[in-house]
């Protein structure tokens, strides 16, 4: 079975690696990381030393997600999608080919070739806090293993989701759900550092934070407000307090674990909705 | 015609299948059995259930009830599979692959060593009449599209080959071809299951033909039983299908009746 699931494998990633829409959201992320890293060093007057770092760091984290969550949609809705839609199914299940070996090997190529564009991302990011002095790499580092955790996560719902709907239409559900589970997470945040005090609410947004897979963080923000408190305090420790209880703090050991767990899960719904798709 | 093989290469029995509990039997109890070198014809209208009979031979869709045995094992069995050539009707392939590529992949998925596709896939893309094509499948024609599905279904050397609907979107040219395969396999012990709506092609290269409606197996049997001598098999299967629903008004539509305006310049 591994080596016709590898031939599965094999040949999404070529099919992958002609996709010209995939091509053009990586140039487009990478062109936005470059023009952030360039800006800094021809606008006069910018920012220097760390505070330099910091209005990278901010700058960065937005687009590169963005980048990231469209190319996993990218990949996501159309890796098992193209053979649903296209018909081409029928000629690949009437081979020896078991459902596990090609759910496995469709999701081994596009978990691969996320996992690259994230590696690419992070390594421009890098590249260009480093050329304006560097700093913070560690949490940088630890932003994009956060990134890619939940890109992750909406590339395989959202091949579950093209087993039974158009790719279009999973698509905008995944963002919609997506969209829903960060401002979960954001009450949640506000929750924990006691700023919901509704028992009610903060019930419900209990529910929801766990029922759902968790949204990892990482601590750049955290890591920011801190570096930005140390350069430029406030008049008062209470407003330093303030303004970092409203950080989302870092995913905890047991959240990433939580994590780990929901995504067993998505791999197996995955394998079940092939498993039992009728062609 | 033979129901009950000892050496069958695929042997159906009492196969139903519905895809809603609402709807009728798309297939209500077909039974039959091919042996090595036999050539099948599964005629009906469209509607018959026979692309689903098929569906249920090669394991892409389960069977209400009945049995499917497939060179003595379920469809399910790898083994029994990768002894298995389909070529689907309105074949389609991963769309971004070039043909030399669709082949290959299919040879590995059959478990073909890559020395055997060095030597198969050139030979097989050579019969389709698409060696040197150099272009992604979603540029193909439709009848690039089904050379390239007959020769994936040939590859792996088939003790079955089933092809459903496999000249319907070729030239004459390509349709001799695909009728001197059929015959050439035959010979070599290949069974052939052929599903089409083409008569004359089915009454050239088949031995026995099904003919089904609604779900059910209506006549069965070698060609010369089913075909009385000095009748055709198309005026039998017409009598058999019309049989079983009302007979279709041949008549144009009305609005082709109507009078036409003069074209400028004719004068009535």
């Amino acid at each position: 079975m591994a080596s016709r699931s590898v031939a599965v494998a094999t040949y999404t990633l070529l099919e992958l690696a002609r996709r010209r829409l995939l091509l053009v959201f990586v140039l487009i992320g990478l062109l936005v990381t470059a023009g952030i890293g360039i800006a800094p060093l021809v606008i006069p007057g910018s920012p220097t030393g760390e505070d330099r770092t910091l209005f990278l760091l901010n700058s960065l984290s937005g687009p590169v997600q963005v980048a990231v969550q469209l190319c996993a949609l990218a990949i996501g809705a159309t890796v098992i999608n193209h053979d649903l839609d296209s018909g081409a199914i029928v000629s690949i299940f009437a081979k020896p080919l078991s459902r596990l070996g090609y759910a496995g090997g469709k999701f081994a190529a596009a978990a691969f070739v996320l996992a690259l564009l994230v590696a690419i991302f992070a390594g421009g990011s890098m590249l260009v806090v480093a050329i304006n002095g560097g700093g913070h790499m560690g949490v940088l580092l630890s932003s994009f293993a956060a990134i890619g955790g939940n890109a992750l996560v909406e590339m395989t719902l959202v091949m579950i989701l093209t087993v039974y709907l158009n790719n279009i239409i999973s698509a905008v559900i995944l963002v919609a759900f997506t969209s829903f589970i960060t401002f979960i997470h954001q009450l949640h945040s506000l929750a924990q550092n006691h700023q919901i005090t509704n028992a009610l609410a903060d019930a419900m947004i209990n529910f929801f934070y766990w029922v759902f897979p968790p949204h990892l963080v990482s601590s750049l923000q955290l890591d920011i407000v801190q570096t930005q408190l140390r350069l430029h305090p406030p008049g008062t420790t209470a407003a330093g307090q303030s303004l970092l209880s409203s950080v989302p703090s870092a995913s905890s050991d047991w959240e990433i674990a939580l994590w780990f767990a929901y995504f067993a899960v998505i791999c197996v719904t995955l394998y079940l909705a092939v498993r039992r798709k009728q062609v | 015609m033979v129901t009950k093989a000892v050496n069958a290469v695929v042997e159906v029995q009492g196969l139903h299948k519905r895809y809603r509990s609402r709807d009728q039997w798309a297939v209500d109890g077909v039974s039959f059995a091919l042996e090595p070198g036999q050539a099948l014809g599964l005629l009906g209208p469209n509607g018959a259930g026979k692309s689903t009979v098929v569906k249920m031979i090669i394991g892409l869709t389960r069977p209400d009830s009945g049995r499917v045995r497939l060179f003595g094992a379920s469809p399910g069995d790898a083994e029994a599979r990768a002894k298995v050539g389909f070529a689907p009707e309105d074949p389609d392939f991963p769309k971004f692959l070039r043909a030399a590529e669709v082949l290959d992949y299919f040879g590995r998925l059959l478990g073909i060593s890559a020395a055997e596709r060095g030597r198969r896939i050139p030979e097989a893309l050579k019969w389709a009449n698409l060696a040197g094509e150099r272009r992604h499948v979603r540029h193909f024609s439709k009848g690039m599209k089904q050379r390239l599905g007959l020769a994936q279904a040939i590859l792996g050397r088939p003790g079955l080959l089933i092809l459903d609907e496999p000249t319907a979107d070729l030239d004459p040219l390509g349709r001799r071809d695909v009728l001197a395969m059929i015959v050439g396999l035959k010979a070599q012990g290949t069974a052939i299951l052929l599903n089409s709506h083409l008569l004359s092609e089915v009454e050239r290269v088949c031995d026995s033909v099904s003919i089904m409606a609604k779900g059910r197996i209506l006549r069965e049997g070698p060609i010369h039983e089913v075909v009385p001598e000095g009748r055709s098999l198309e005026e039998v299967y017409m009598e058999l299908v019309e049989a079983t629903s009302p007979r279709r008004e041949s008549n144009l539509p009305g609005f082709i009746a109507d009078d036409r305006p003069p074209a400028p310049g004719v004068t009535t």
